[in-house]
């Protein structure tokens, strides 16, 4: 399929590498670079053209699924021209280096279907950041802010009270309690990086409630000028609007019965549109965010290890492994629940899991003896090892952590809370008192979060390090089995 | 210089106007020696020509005669060194030491009774047996699908690899009963299966020609799997496995699903590829074409419910013999062959189907069994002489 749409220098690449080098050739990485490279260009074509709609982030939301189930699709093309050609299940030449460069290849190219929405959700995000200039967006911010007293379409904005006498609500236009409510939460208090945008005390001081319905009704135009401005249109008639706030202005406290206040919503989705747009101007990317980013390597990791033990396994073992993945932890669940109950089957649960790590390392001494005949059941634990082995060192310490005192987790629980405890002789009494002082527990608790850090990271990445480490032996014991005849 | 053997064949070929035989040959010239770039490409042409020919008009074999007359000159000629000699520490590539295999499961549980043979390059085994009696078993061990029960198995051609798997099946090509399908363009398979054996670059390229041209299938290289027979899936399987030279092929049945004229041919190109001057071959082979088999066989294994009644050299079968055994049909009743043939005289007739067996003393010889029949007037259309073959080993089982 590649081949008939691809460029002929494309093609004489492929029968070079078919004809000299069979690993690079295996993993299409010529052809998926290529197409990569065009589809990636697709996507962010997709990414400057999809129209951007400020209220709402469902639309790129979409675009980002459509590309992803099409990125889904083609992988499964590549998958299956990947898998067919077996160099070591046609027990051809082994060379030192191979599964390096096996491993890395195939790694690449999930990567590159992994990451094939990445472009649109960058050039979208570029160009929504390139909609506005920051100082237009700040002076709408505050210009929003500051009218928002005079659009009279929540008594929550300004003082109120209710009267249990006369059961109704009561509110004051003339005293607001109004924030600044267009400015996002997550910016509200960076004076420092934003020092245009006016501060919730600045709004409430720079208030003056305004008796001459001609500067309402121009405030109120201005607003929703601007709200049409970024795709929003308010269902307001100035006029109403510019009415009710006299009438709230001049009466004083108003019953809401008085005043039916007016529709609200397109102020929420302006409060979300600018929150999408400062989120596109200063935020970061989801995509390039910490903790997505290492959600994205261990799924690529693992996709990419599954891969490459279905090439050096029979798939009948390969198929009980990835059944046992899926039922294990549901096994495990069920006995923890059946024989250790409530507080201690979770405890429990990880006991099991961790159970059948350590026999997975016991079938590698065993399978490593193998000289005879094939032992599925042990080829079956192996795979699991090498699928366990870059998760399990932090799941045992997150567990010694949790279920031990090794790491005193204890402080994170009393983490702002009493922590010194004495006697003191009161009325002749001994009594306890405590230190709410708390520094000695504050210090206590960052230097065992910092301890248990530590020892996460090294277990986050010292199986990794081993795990390239032994990749040639990993690849030394699957194709022995391969080559093992088998009983039956 | 090149073998006078092989020189006398192309000779003979050329002679009798076999340019099957003779382009063929001239190939395996082209593996086995280095000749002059200008001469491979020559023979290269010619078995090109031929293929071309014979495809559209088989009867105009003889347009090639000149070119085939020019390379023959010039094969003489050459003072050509072997290539690439097999780099082997034993010519014995496994060697079996009273292997045993047992299934205990199913209906009728079988048993492989304790077996030892060698196989050596440039010979060919047979296993012959009736069905279902450890033909394919065999194989499978020998191909190191099937674990042994008891007993040693050992690879001394490897040398320091002489227990390791692995190394084993690298030069070890199996081709079962059912071949797998292959996946990909038939050319994209054999390209692949020669870089895999480090058979890499413009090398890989020659040898995929070579073997092509060789085995006639050329012009399939392009098609995939499901646009060719069954026939051909066999040669196109046997050209993937030739091309990077194994120590040791293994086939199970491979002449099932060819015709006669094809089965005839590949079990003459068997031959050839055995004994390849700088890589031979050992071949082990199962079939029901016993007699085929005998013809071509160096050694012979024949197995009967798992035990073994016969191992050892084609020729050695039967030398011992008390009996002569003729196999005969023809246009006549058991009857009518036993009032010719009588007890009396020595005669033994056993009725195996489509033809009789005939059991005589050591002296009687075919032409006298032939002078018998042929007095009595019974029409004959059918003649073997069985006595040296692993025929009448076989029984009838209902």
């Amino acid at each position: 399929m590649f081949k008939k749409i691809a460029p002929g220098f494309l093609n004489r690449i492929d029968t070079y590498l078919l004809t000299n080098y069979p690993i690079v050739w295996i993993s299409k990485i010529h052809y998926v670079l290529w197409f990569g490279l065009l589809l990636y260009l697709v996507s962010t074509l997709i990414g400057f053209f999809v129209p951007i709609d400020l209220t709402s982030r469902a639309d790129s939301g979409l675009w980002f699924l459509l590309l992803s189930v099409l990125s889904f699709i083609i992988s499964w093309f590549w998958g299956y021209r990947y898998l067919i050609f077996n160099k070591e299940k046609n027990f051809g030449n082994l060379k030192v280096g191979d599964e390096y460069k096996n491993f890395f290849l195939v790694f690449s190219c999930v990567t590159i279907f992994a990451w094939f929405a990445s472009p649109f959700v960058i050039s979208y995000n570029t160009k929504m950041a390139h909609m506005f200039s920051d100082e237009e967006i700040m002076e709408d911010v505050n210009t929003l802010n500051e009218i928002e007293p005079y659009v009279v379409t929540n008594y929550y904005s300004y003082e109120n009270s209710y009267d249990t006498t006369k059961k109704q609500t009561f509110f004051n236009v003339n005293k607001i309690y109004a924030y600044n409510n267009y400015t996002p939460y997550q910016y509200l208090n960076d004076t420092l990086v934003f020092p245009k945008l006016i501060s919730s005390f600045q709004i409430r001081t720079n208030y003056k409630p305004i008796a001459d319905i001609s500067i309402v009704r121009v405030k109120i135009a201005r607003h929703v000028s601007i709200c049409e401005k970024y795709g929003v249109y308010p269902n307001l008639d100035i006029d109403e609007m510019a009415a009710k706030y006299i009438k709230a202005q001049k009466t004083g406290w108003i019953s809401i019965d008085e005043l039916s206040l007016g529709n609200d919503y397109h102020k929420e989705q302006m409060r979300t549109a600018f929150n999408n747009l400062f989120e596109a101007k200063f935020g970061t990317l989801f995509i390039w965010d910490k903790d997505f980013l290492w959600g994205m390597f261990y799924a690529i990791f693992s996709l990419t290890l599954l891969l490459v033990l279905f090439k050096l396994n029979y798939w009948q073992q390969f198929l009980i492994m990835g059944i046992v993945c899926a039922l294990y932890p549901l096994i495990a669940f069920i006995l923890s629940q059946i024989f250790f109950k409530s507080s201690s089957s979770e405890h429990s649960f990880q006991w099991f899991v961790f159970l059948l790590f350590v026999t997975t390392i016991v079938s590698l001494f065993i399978t490593a003896k193998q000289e005879k005949a094939f032992k599925p059941f042990f080829n079956i634990l192996n795979q699991l090892f090498f699928l366990l082995v870059i998760y399990m060192p932090m799941m045992v310490v997150h567990y010694l952590r949790r279920y031990t005192d090794i790491f005193h987790d204890h402080f994170s629980y009393n983490y702002g809370y009493a922590a010194a405890k004495t006697e003191v002789n009161m009325y002749g009494q001994k009594i306890e008192i405590y230190d709410y002082t708390y520094y000695l527990d504050q210090y206590l608790y960052s230097y065992w979060q910092e301890e248990y850090d530590l020892w996460f990271t090294i277990c986050k990445w010292t199986p990794i390090i081993l795990f390239f480490l032994c990749l040639p032996l990993m690849k030394k014991l699957f194709v022995k089995q391969l080559a093992l005849p088998r009983r039956t | 210089m090149v073998e006078n053997k092989f020189i006398q064949q192309l000779e003979e070929s050329f002679n009798s106007k076999d340019y099957s035989l003779f382009t063929r040959r001239s190939l395996d010239l082209t593996n086995d020696y280095q000749l002059p770039e200008t001469l491979v490409g020559e023979i290269f042409e010619l078995r090109k020509n031929y293929l071309s020919i014979i495809d559209v008009n088989p009867t105009q074999q003889d347009a090639i005669t000149g070119a085939a007359s020019q390379v023959l000159e010039k094969i003489k000629l050459q003072d050509a060194t072997l290539v690439n000699a097999a780099n082997t520490t034993s010519d014995i590539v496994f060697k079996a030491q009273d292997i045993t295999k047992q299934f205990h499961s199913g209906r009728n549980p079988f048993k492989l009774h304790p077996i030892s043979f060698e196989l050596k390059l440039g010979q060919i085994t047979g296993v012959v047996g009736e069905n279902g009696n450890g033909k394919t078993t065999l194989l499978r061990i020998v191909s190191g699908q099937l674990s042994t029960d008891t007993g040693s198995i050992e690879f001394p051609a490897l040398g320091n690899f002489s227990n390791n798997w692995y190394e084993a099946k690298n030069k070890f090509a199996f081709i079962p009963q059912r071949i797998p399908k292959w996946h990909g363009t038939l050319l994209e398979n054999l390209l692949f299966f020669a870089t895999i054996h480090n058979i890499t670059g413009e090398q890989n390229l020659k040898q995929i020609d070579y073997i092509l041209f060789r085995l006639g299938l050329d012009k399939f290289r392009d098609l995939t799997w499901s646009q060719i027979s069954s026939g051909y899936r066999m040669r196109f399987e046997l050209a993937k496995m030739l091309l990077w030279r194994p120590h040791l092929l293994i086939l199970d049945e491979p002449l099932a699903n060819l015709d006669i004229n094809a089965q005839q041919l590949f079990l003459q190109d068997l031959r050839f590829f055995a004994q390849s001057q700088s890589n031979p071959i050992s071949i082990i082979l199962s079939s029901q074409q016993l007699h085929e088999i005998e013809r071509i066989a160096d050694n012979i294994i024949f197995i009967r419910q798992g035990k073994t009644i016969y191992n050892g050299k084609q020729i050695d079968f039967g030398i011992d013999r008390a009996v002569n055994n003729y196999e005969v049909a023809g246009n006549f009743t058991l009857q009518q062959l036993q009032n010719c043939l009588t007890e009396s005289n020595g005669y033994k007739i056993e009725d195996a189907g489509t033809a009789f067996i005939i059991s005589c003393s050591i002296d009687v010889k075919w032409f006298d069994v032939l002078s018998v029949i042929q007095k009595n007037g019974l029409e004959l259309n059918y003649y073997r002489d069985i006595s040296q073959s692993t025929r009448q080993l076989f029984h009838k089982d209902i």
